[in-house]
This record gives structure tokens, C-alpha cells and sequence, in this order.
């Protein structure tokens, strides 16, 4: 499972990365991962943009309404797949 | 090929499997929580591993999974049909250029769900997905293609010929193209995407699109077999199903019979039909399939049986099923 370390309030953590799409509505690539904690029997979840053909600009912060709506779209989504799988 | 192989098959992506099958015996629905760090410093990356940068691009040509499908699509549709049924099929099929979705998401996973249109677009040979949810991709996925495995053109008499619906083209003014059989076509691509690429009636949203056409389509079925629909569909042979039909009616209500599909078919897309001319067009539907469905079974020297529901509504049957 690749993992991918990001600080968190200061704390190092290693997170599973569930999830990378591509948006046609906003053109942007997204990553979803986790540390796999939980809020009231909900996996938290990060997600950033990223860019799958340049290392070098590494994940970048989600900063704006368009790009949030479109994670939590997608968030809504795939729950059913796991369901059904 | 069920819909669970598909399933599995998308999971074998290249991000993402070992993490999915971690949650695949959660007995729940795997719910989240969305971390929006509104404060940016909140949240730093130290380190990406290089296997997210590997695999193939997620533009739609490239993308694996839709190829995945496109090699499911074609491995059962030539197991199960015929070759001597697929010339159509060879010709389009085997030459697609791209499955497009103008908007929405290009990933690695699909989930079940809900209604997209689409349209496959015969001039270019490839297939337009309207769609903004990614659920909603599969099963338009396998009905389009099924559009562009029954398609053929004749371009000497302007008619465009997919599965039972035709299309005469109006060169001067499009407006004026004239569309037969459209009803049928949609009923019977609908139910030939179920029976053959979801027998397990797992994509439960592909149940509800063309309800009615795709009960047209199965009694159909049930009156000139399977064998035969498939091939005069693949065929593009709306003139073939015609012809068969006419053991058991007239051709002017065959006629009448398709025209009416294409009544509940207009009407299903923009319901501005009276409710009269629907009942009209519904009743008599059901009158042609019960009546022809008889003389079918007669002829094979059976007894006439209903299995289940297969009318449009409730309708009187004129037989007791025995």
C-alpha cells in the first residue's frame, strides 16, 4: 500500500493513500489518504491536489470552495463502492 | 462476466487496491470524514512515494480501467453472439477511438449507481458520456457500446441503421432526419446490457432506465427467441424483425406496434403526451405482444403461459395462463 508522511499540528504521521482521480470539472488531480484515526466511526481523510507527471511540485493544498466540493463529491461516491464490493 | 469480475478488475488498479481490500470485509458503509485544513499550515507533505507517479495517464484513452472494459465488452460479445451476427461489431468496435466524458471524473474506480446519458457518435466512431457523477459510468459504458456494435451506414441512401432503430438522414436540413423504431432499439440495447454484462443485477440503476422498452424487449424475446433477437439486433435488421413478426400479425400492425414503442419512447425523454394517446399507445403494446406471443407458442405446438409480469401495466390478459 503506498503511504505518503505529511505533518499534521506538528505530528509526523504515515498515511494510506485510498484514492487519486481527476476532475474534469475543475482539470485538477486529487489524493485522498488517511491516517487511518476516526471521528465518531468516520475515517478522517486529507486530500490534495496533485500532479501525477511532475514530482517536483509535490501534493498541494486545497485552498478554494471549487476544489473542496469536488473532493467531497467524490467522497460521496466512492463509499458505495466499498459498500458493494 | 459479472458485474463483481468488473468490479475486480477495477480494483486491480495500481493506487488503491491493497487500500480498498483493507476496507472490502468492513461489514458498513465505509464513511469519511473530509479534513478541510482551512489554516494551510496545518498540514505539510514530507515525503511521496515514486509509485504515484507510475501507471498509465488518466486522460480517458490511456486510462486503464476503461480499457479493462473494452476488453471485457468485446470477450463476451464474442463468446456469446455468433461471428456470422458481428460484422457490425468488427467494423465499429474494434476501430473506437475513444470512450469521451466531457466532464465529470477520470479515475481509477467505478462505482455502481446512477442514470448518465451518453451517445454514440456514429460520424466519429466514438462514444460521449454526459456524466458528472462517476457512478453513473458502467452501465452506459456497456450500453453504447452495444450501440456501436449493431451500427452500420449506408450512405447511398442516407440511412443509418443501429440494431432496430433507422435513421433517415436529411442532408439539407437535419431537423428533417427521421428516426423509426427508436423505442424498440433503446429497449432491447437496455436489456442486452443487463442480461449479458449484469446477470447478477448488480448495476440496479440499469433496471430502471427504459423499464418499459425493456419489457417490450423481452417479450420479444420470448416470441422469436433469443437466438434470433440478437442476431437480427446486431445485424441492425429492423426489416429482419419485421419479417419474423409477421408469422404471427400483419405488417400494418407491426407497423403500428413500432411506432407506438417510439410514442413510449418520446414520451419517457418529454412528457408532454396526453395521457390518452399514452393509455392508447400502451394498450395496444400489450394487445400485439399477448396476441403474438399466443400464435408464437401455438405454432410450436405449446400452451400458452405467462411467466411473471412482462406486460406495461396491469393489463386484462384475454387467457388464463395454464
Amino acid at each position: 500500500m503506498e503511504k505518503i508522511k505529511i505533518s499534521i499540528n506538528d505530528e509526523i504521521k504515515e498515511c494510506d493513500i485510498l484514492y487519486t482521480f481527476k476532475s474534469h470539472g475543475t482539470r485538477n488531480y486529487y489524493l485522498i489518504c488517511t491516517d487511518n484515526t476516526y471521528s465518531n466511526d468516520e475515517l478522517n481523510v486529507y486530500s490534495f491536489i496533485y500532479y501525477p507527471k511532475d514530482k517536483s511540485k509535490g501534493l498541494e493544498k486545497i485552498t478554494n470552495k471549487e476544489d473542496w466540493d469536488e473532493v467531497k463529491e467524490f467522497i460521496s461516491l466512492v463509499g458505495v463502492t466499498n459498500e458493494c464490493c | 462476466m459479472s458485474v463483481a469480475n468488473i468490479l475486480l478488475i477495477l480494483l486491480a488498479a495500481k493506487i488503491g487496491i491493497s487500500s480498498i481490500k483493507k476496507y472490502i470485509i468492513r461489514p458498513q458503509k465505509l464513511k469519511m470524514k473530509l479534513i478541510e485544513y482551512s489554516n494551510t499550515d496545518m498540514v505539510k507533505v514530507i515525503d511521496l512515494p515514486d509509485e504515484l507517479y507510475e501507471g498509465s495517464d488518466l486522460d480517458v484513452k490511456d486510462n486503464e480501467v476503461y480499457q479493462k472494459i473494452y476488453e471485457e465488452f468485446g470477450k463476451v460479445i464474442e463468446e456469446k453472439i455468433p461471428r456470422e451476427d458481428l460484422d457490425n461489431y468488427f467494423r465499429n468496435f474494434k476501430t473506437i477511438k475513444e470512450i469521451k466524458t466531457p466532464t465529470g471524473y477520470m479515475l481509477k474506480y467505478l462505482s455502481k449507481g446512477q442514470l448518465v446519458g451518453g451517445t454514440y457518435n456514429i460520424k466519429d466512431n466514438l462514444i460521449d458520456l454526459e456524466t458528472s457523477k462517476l457512478s453513473k459510468l458502467l452501465n452506459s459504458i456497456f450500453h453504447e457500446l452495444l450501440h456501436a456494435s449493431s451500427t452500420r451506414v449506408d450512405l447511398d441512401n442516407n440511412v443509418i441503421y443501429s440494431g432496430f432503430s433507422q435513421m433517415h438522414i436529411h442532408k439539407e436540413d437535419p431537423r428533417k432526419n427521421e428516426v423509426y423504431g427508436i423505442g424498440i432499439n433503446e429497449g432491447v440495447t437496455q436489456y442486452l446490457a443487463n442480461k449479458l454484462f449484469d446477470p447478477d443485477h448488480q448495476l440496479i440503476s440499469a433496471y430502471s432506465v427504459y423499464q418499459e422498452e425493456q419489457a417490450i424487449a423481452k417479450a420479444l424475446e420470448k416470441i422469436i427467441g433469443e437466438e434470433k433477437l440478437r442476431s437480427l439486433y446486431f445485424r441492425a435488421d429492423l426489416q429482419g424483425l419485421v419479417t419474423e413478426l409477421e408469422q404471427y400479425a400483419t405488417r400494418e400492425e407491426i407497423y403500428k406496434f413500432i411506432n407506438y414503442t417510439d410514442v413510449l419512447f418520446y414520451y419517457s425523454q418529454d412528457k408532454k403526451l396526453k395521457l390518452k394517446e399514452l393509455d392508447d399507445a400502451k394498450n395496444f403494446i400489450n394487445l400485439f405482444l399477448i396476441k403474438a406471443y399466443d400464435k408464437s407458442m401455438k405454432a410450436k405446438g405449446l400452451e400458452f403461459t405467462l411467466e411473471g409480469s412482462w406486460g406495461l401495466d396491469n393489463y386484462s390478459l384475454p387467457y388464463k395462463s395454464k
